[in-house]
């Protein structure tokens, strides 16, 4: 189930308005230039919970905006609300309520959805469509055996939206495998019984981490690697290897045919600099020169599984313009001026049309 | 397990009736490890976290020994935890010798009750028949958890829940009694949420303990590029020099090698002394740090430990490379939560009026006289009088001037004449302060002076001296 694009994708959908990136505008003193951009998307991985890209043509940023939004505002669903009926389980009703907000849902519905806070139509008691979903849960054990109850176990009142189920995903084989079995809530044994009306809500990672959707979301500029080719050929082949040795990351490689030192991953490298310290103590400085590119990025992104990890990115965009909307709207007014001070007045001349472009 | 932590106390829990239990929430075993870890069974009582720790000055929170926990970290679970607090209810304590049974637990609105006696409405909510509350119930404080019924008089002695906190019924147990007499004595236990809050204390197994500071937003958090990873605890780096724990930062490097192989690290001390002569001759001279910053640096890490990290507000690189790994965290038993104190106007000494002690009745921190030195430094006058006069035994006495008592001054209710009351000026009563020594109304002042004087006059008296106050203006 593994496929890489190497198609750029460009378009309304991946271009990020950067000439809102405020500070990088106002440090703009030639009135000529223009600094519009239209930063680009390569995918080079991707799976249903595990995207691997590169923006480019942008800035730190908006790389961090992305990656600050994938982690925190991207909404999803969680358990938020725990009726217990009867709990006779050895964990304590508080407990079990937290393990049950931290199980991963379905969340694609999550971007339509309301806030329960926001939601008119319902009181808050679950039995409203368009903010909440009811799960519920009767188990008990009758048998000798200790039962597992699992996330498996949470019967859901909408069926497009329902805890993570990993046995389908790629990568496990084997029939017990421990993800197959689903998240583990608690174990009972003879006797014990577990039987609760739960409630989903949409929110988002910054109020509550169970909110988040994302496991891990990185970046890393992009490295550009200039190695002294002269310098270097005054290195011996013990020299050469000790000093690709040096790295902690396999990021050089000493050629065996040409015995000459070439770079087989770039990207590897962490820029902890211990390459050039190196290059430093064998009197060799300037051995290899190391930019980080300003303006590409490379992104990990995992998610939890409650929404693909690509409209994970698709979603941080929205909410990213969503965000520079509200900007925008409020530089309408004359309070603005004292707001966003020299900002809002920037925004106001010059740039409105261009910004209206880009977001429509 | 140590005395301070907060950890698994017992394996019985859920059967003891412990008048105090400290229990932590999601406890793991640590990776850095000794060797009679196992040979004790330490495992089966697990006390603390394997945090993710990086040693960096970040936004000042991490001052003086304080630390910042990760807060999406904690929301997931990391150093939660209870207490248990038992109550046990013995009802033969308040039986006389040679009476019958008269006391039992039920609500008083069963049969056997009074007859006419209001109906328990709000205590029904809470209260079982039985007189025992509802296991799971959650409680604040004020609510009625038992209720004790006198067959004779039909009272009902209710107890109720004491204490700020929210608490949830965890358990009732009828203790000692047989199958034919009724119930005499329950065992109740609470339990109340030990979430850490601001102020929490902290510690690492090398005695690095810390205060918690603040939750900071998971975003906000330094992270690395090339594992995406967040850290959950910032310590301060000026906690080491000082204090030379050295082994915290072996732990640190020592369980990131270990997590990073799936293994459990052996930790314990002198290891070189007693290690066999012939099995690690090469190794012999090999330091702990090159041992495990070989083994780091396979896993593509930096050999001391360090990692390049990025500001999680400005996605941008750090200029020092950060030390971060793996350390075993314990949360101990200090919490704010059951320690802070405070008070605006509460309750008095009745003796000397001024503030009683004590944060369990709602008593002041003592203004000593160290304090009060400090603020005859500063020239603070105003602020003297107010924390030790205005705020504590504010009083004022009548003195008489001519003799100088204060006690012997007393108020005196005399008729008015007839004509002020047939002319409608109010009461036909007037109060009036007489000396006694002085049979005089005259040259009476108020004055105001805290009440211990007034005791400490009073207490004079008793001893046959006499306190005189000289009265002047200026």
């Amino acid at each position: 189930m593994l496929f890489v694009m190497d198609a750029t994708i460009s378009g309304p959908h991946f271009a990020i308005p950067l000439h809102l990136a405020p500070f990088k505008q106002l440090l703009c003193f030639s009135g000529e230039q223009n600094f519009i951009r239209f930063p680009t998307v390569r995918i080079r991985e991707l799976k249903d919970d595990y995207i691997k890209f590169e923006l480019r043509d942008t800035d730190t940023s908006i790389a961090n905006a992305l990656r600050r939004i994938m982690i925190a505002e991207v909404p999803t669903l969680a358990i938020d609300l725990v009726e217990m009926e009867s709990n006779s389980s050895v964990l304590n009703d508080e407990f079990i309520a937290h393990r049950l907000g931290l199980i991963p849902l379905k969340s694609e519905r999550a971007m339509e959805m309301r806030l329960s806070r926001d939601c008119d139509a319902c009181d808050g008691d679950g039995s409203c469509e368009y903010c909440s979903i009811e799960f519920n849960l009767n188990v008990k054990c009758n048998s000798d055996q200790t039962l597992d109850v699992t996330s498996h176990d949470l019967v859901s009142s909408d069926p497009s939206v329902v805890p993570v189920d990993n046995s389908f995903a790629q990568d496990i084989s084997g029939f017990d495998a421990p993800e197959a079995r689903g998240v583990l809530i608690v174990k009972l044994r003879r006797g014990q019984e577990l039987k609760l009306r739960a409630i989903a809500r949409k929110g988002i990672g910054k109020d509550h981490a169970k909110w988040s959707p994302a496991a891990t979301v990185a970046f890393q500029f992009e490295p550009e690697i200039h190695i002294n080719e002269a310098l270097m050929e005054t290195l011996t082949l013990e020299e050469k290897k000790e000093w690709v040795d040096s790295c902690p990351t396999k990021v050089f490689e000493v050629d065996p045919q040409t015995q000459q030192v070439v770079v087989v991953d770039a990207e590897a490298y962490t820029y902890d600099e211990e390459i050039l310290k190196k290059a430093d103590a064998m009197g060799k400085p300037g051995l290899v020169e190391i930019i980080s590119r300003e303006d590409s990025f490379i992104f990990t992104v995992e998610s939890t599984g409650a929404i693909q990890a690509s409209q994970m990115f698709i979603n941080a965009i929205d909410i990213l313009k969503t965000k520079l909307d509200a900007v925008r709207l409020s530089f309408d007014t004359e309070e603005a001026d004292d707001q966003f001070g020299e900002l809002g007045h920037h925004m106001r001349g010059g740039g409105i049309d261009l910004v209206s472009r880009v977001i429509q | 397990m140590g005395k301070q932590t907060m950890g698994t106390p017992c394996q019985a829990l859920q059967f003891r009736a412990d008048n105090k239990l400290y229990r932590i929430q999601t406890p793991q075993t640590p990776v850095a490890r000794t060797e009679n870890w196992a040979k004790f069974n330490v495992d089966q009582f697990p006390t603390g976290t394997n945090a993710i720790v990086a040693v960096l000055a970040y936004t000042g929170y991490d001052m003086e020994d304080a630390m910042i926990l990760n807060k999406s970290a904690v929301e997931r679970g990391m150093f939660h935890g209870q207490i248990y607090k038992t109550e046990t209810i013995d009802l033969t304590k308040m039986r006389r010798k040679g009476d019958g049974i008269v006391n039992v637990f039920a609500r008083s609105d069963v049969a056997g009750a009074r007859k006419g006696a209001p109906a328990p409405v709000q205590n029904s909510n809470f209260v079982d028949t039985d007189g025992l509350p509802y296991i799971g119930q959650i409680m604040v404080e004020g609510n009625p958890y038992c209720s004790v019924l006198n067959t004779v008089t039909g009272n009902a002695k209710i107890s109720k829940l004491k204490g700020g906190d929210k608490a949830v019924v965890d358990f009732v147990a009828a203790v000692g009694t047989g199958p034919k007499e009724p119930m005499q004595k329950v065992s109740i236990r609470m339990r109340y949420g030990r979430n850490p809050v601001i102020g929490d204390k902290f510690s690492s197994r090398h005695g690095q303990k810390g205060v918690l500071s603040q939750q900071w937003p998971d975003i906000d958090m330094p992270f690395s590029a090339v594992t995406g990873m967040r850290p959950d605890l910032i310590i301060n780096p000026h906690a080491f020099p000082s204090r030379m724990t050295i082994g915290m930062l072996l732990e640190s490097m020592a369980a990131k090698v270990g997590v990073l192989k799936g293994e459990f690290v052996n930790a314990t001390p002198f290891q070189k002394c007693v290690s066999d002569p012939k099995s690690s001759k090469k190794n012999k001279d090999e330091s702990l740090v090159d041992k495990y910053g070989k083994q780091l640096k396979e896993y593509g890490f930096n050999y001391h430990g360090t990692e390049v990290m990025y500001s999680g507000v400005l996605g941008t690189e750090m200029t020092c490379e950060i030390y971060i790994g793996v350390v075993y965290y314990q949360r101990l038993r200090h919490m704010v939560g059951d320690k802070y104190q405070v008070r605006s106007t509460g309750a008095v000494n009745p003796v000397t009026r001024q503030p009683v002690k004590g944060r369990k009745f709602g008593g002041g921190i003592r203004f000593g006289e160290m304090e009060r030195d400090s603020l005859l430094a500063h020239g603070a006058a105003y602020l003297l009088h107010d924390r030790l006069h205005t705020c504590s035994d504010y009083h004022t006495a009548d003195v008489c001037v001519r003799c100088g008592s204060l006690l012997s001054t007393t108020p005196v209710i005399q008729q008015k004449s007839s004509a002020a009351f047939a002319m409608g000026l109010g009461s036909n009563k007037e109060s009036r302060i007489i000396c006694r020594v002085c049979s005089s109304s005259r040259d009476i002042e108020l004055v105001a002076m805290p009440y211990v004087f007034r005791y400490l006059a009073s207490e004079l008296a008793a001893m046959n001296i006499k306190l005189t106050l000289t009265i002047g203006n200026g």
